[in-house]
């Protein structure tokens, strides 16, 4: 008779790069269930946002060191949605430049964490330098590798220089053929292929039930992102944009999609800088948030991030809330892992890109 | 008795595809009822359902319709301090943090409409 055991991992463990908990059921070397908690970084960012909503567009940049930018960006288009502000066209190309800057920091750091995973250290490291090219890159357009504070409620603080945008073209251009590299290695290598294909399997069934995003559910065969629904500079006549989807469900389609958007990433750069204009970038607002509501979304690096804004007439909001794409890709590992082995957990965990600064708020 | 998230319960067991669920909410009315708001994908937008209940009411859970409901609820369960018919634990507080965070003072009747 085979019995079950626990094999508790984390909340601190090798392969997590943040605290969380999961209680493996076990027989044997194959995983039958898990248990997940959370919360050993909560912060309680949900109250602290509504407290002053000029503060809350530098401080929801703080939600997340990864997907910083995103965080702003969607905050402030729910603020935007609750006045009824236009923003210029010039404000959303940035905003495309520098969100797509972030989800290549982003998905690079995801695709070395997964090399590192699997043992494969050298790939790792290539990874991380390519990576740091675009962190100083954005450190030199905006004066943050982290925290870009470019956006505003209506638009951008302040417009970025001819000087800039010539940096950001001349860097995707030195960068794109090692990146090509690097996207054949993945595509190729044997022990990429070996230890992640099969791994982890999430059918497209189970990405619904589990309401997972991103990469997570395009890895599954869904065809879902928000930059296809025109958020953003995104809709604007010229941007051309279609998701990158795997049919498999598997890590090694999740790790795919996130490679391939790398490149996708470049592209999407590209067209911002050859589309945009001349022009204002900041549509002024008068007063406090109205009694109204309003919905900012955006495709962050792991998936789509949503807030949530109520005003009340006063410098504090009524509510906000936000819903991470981490919250809900995390909790379909649950499903990916069943009847896997106990080695596979670290990769199929990270090929969820888990973000629990994100989940944990 | 009914819960007063049931007709929306229902509504989305006969909805055939069913919807992408993006995220279940919880607000403070500040008077002693709170808005519970289901967010969906629509086509390129997003729809919402949404019912207004009292405090102390059991709300019914969609966790049998989406497994990823159930940390939602949880959630809202903890900051709000409202009840989701068989989902209890805790998400992210921890034993000795304040209970139900997320509850707004009482609204001044006359001062803000």
């Amino acid at each position: 008779m085979v019995r079950t055991a626990i094999v508790p991992v984390g909340p601190q463990h090798a392969a997590f790069l943040e605290p969380f908990h999961l209680k493996l059921k076990v027989e044997e070397e194959t995983v039958v269930g898990a248990e997940m908690s959370f919360g050993y970084n909560h912060r309680g960012m949900e109250h602290a946002l509504a407290q002053d909503f000029k503060r809350s567009q530098y401080l929801c940049e703080r939600v997340c060191g990864i997907c910083s930018y995103h965080h702003a960006s969607a905050y402030c288009q729910a603020m935007e949605d609750l006045y009824g502000l236009v923003v210029p066209d010039r404000a959303k190309f940035v905003r495309i430049i520098m969100m797509e800057c972030q989800r290549l920091t982003s998905h690079l750091l995801a695709l070395g964490h997964m090399a590192e995973t699997i043992g494969y250290e050298n790939l790792f490291m290539q990874f991380f330098r390519e990576r740091e090219e675009f962190m100083m890159l954005v450190n030199r357009v905006s004066g943050g590798r982290v925290h870009y504070s470019m956006n505003t409620i209506g638009g951008l603080r302040k417009d970025v220089t001819p000087d800039q945008l010539k940096d950001i073209a001349l860097t995707v251009d030195r960068l794109e053929p090692k990146l090509l590299d690097l996207q054949a290695i993945v595509r190729k290598d044997p022990t990429m292929r070996k230890r992640l294909i099969g791994v982890g399997r999430l059918t497209k069934e189970d990405a619904l039930d589990w309401c997972a995003v991103g990469p997570t559910i395009r890895g599954s065969g869904l065809e879902d992102d928000v930059r296809s629904h025109g958020f953003s500079g995104y809709g604007l006549d010229g941007v051309d944009f279609k998701p990158i989807v795997y049919q498999e469900g598997d890590c090694y389609a999740r790790t795919m999609v996130r490679m391939d958007e790398v490149i996708q990433s470049l592209d999407l750069i590209r067209q911002a800088l050859n589309l945009m204009k001349e022009g204002e970038v900041q549509t002024k607002f008068k007063g406090n948030p109205p009694a109204k509501e309003g919905y900012g979304r955006v495709e962050a690096p792991r998936g789509e991030l949503m807030y949530w804004v109520r005003g009340k007439n006063e410098v504090q909001l009524d509510r906000i809330k936000l819903r991470t794409p981490a919250l809900v890709n995390i909790p379909a590992v649950n499903a990916m892992i069943r009847g896997c082995r106990v080695a596979d957990v670290p990769c199929i965990t990270v090929s969820v890109d888990p973000c629990i600064c994100c989940t944990d708020r | 008795m009914t819960a007063p998230n049931e007709g929306m319960k229902n509504e989305l067991e006969r909805m055939s595809p069913r919807p992408r669920l993006i995220d279940v909410m919880v607000a403070d009315r500040r008077d002693g009822s709170f808005d519970l708001v289901y967010v969906f994908q629509d086509g390129h937008g997003i729809k919402d359902l949404r019912c207004v209940f009292q405090d102390g009411e059991e709300l019914e859970s969609i966790s049998s319709l989406y497994s990823g409901a159930l940390y939602m609820e949880k959630e809202a369960a903890e900051m709000f301090g409202v009840r989701f018919k068989g989902v209890d634990g805790l998400f992210l507080l921890d034993e000795a943090s304040p209970k139900a965070p997320l509850r707004l003072p009482r609204k001044e009747v006359g001062k803000d409409g």
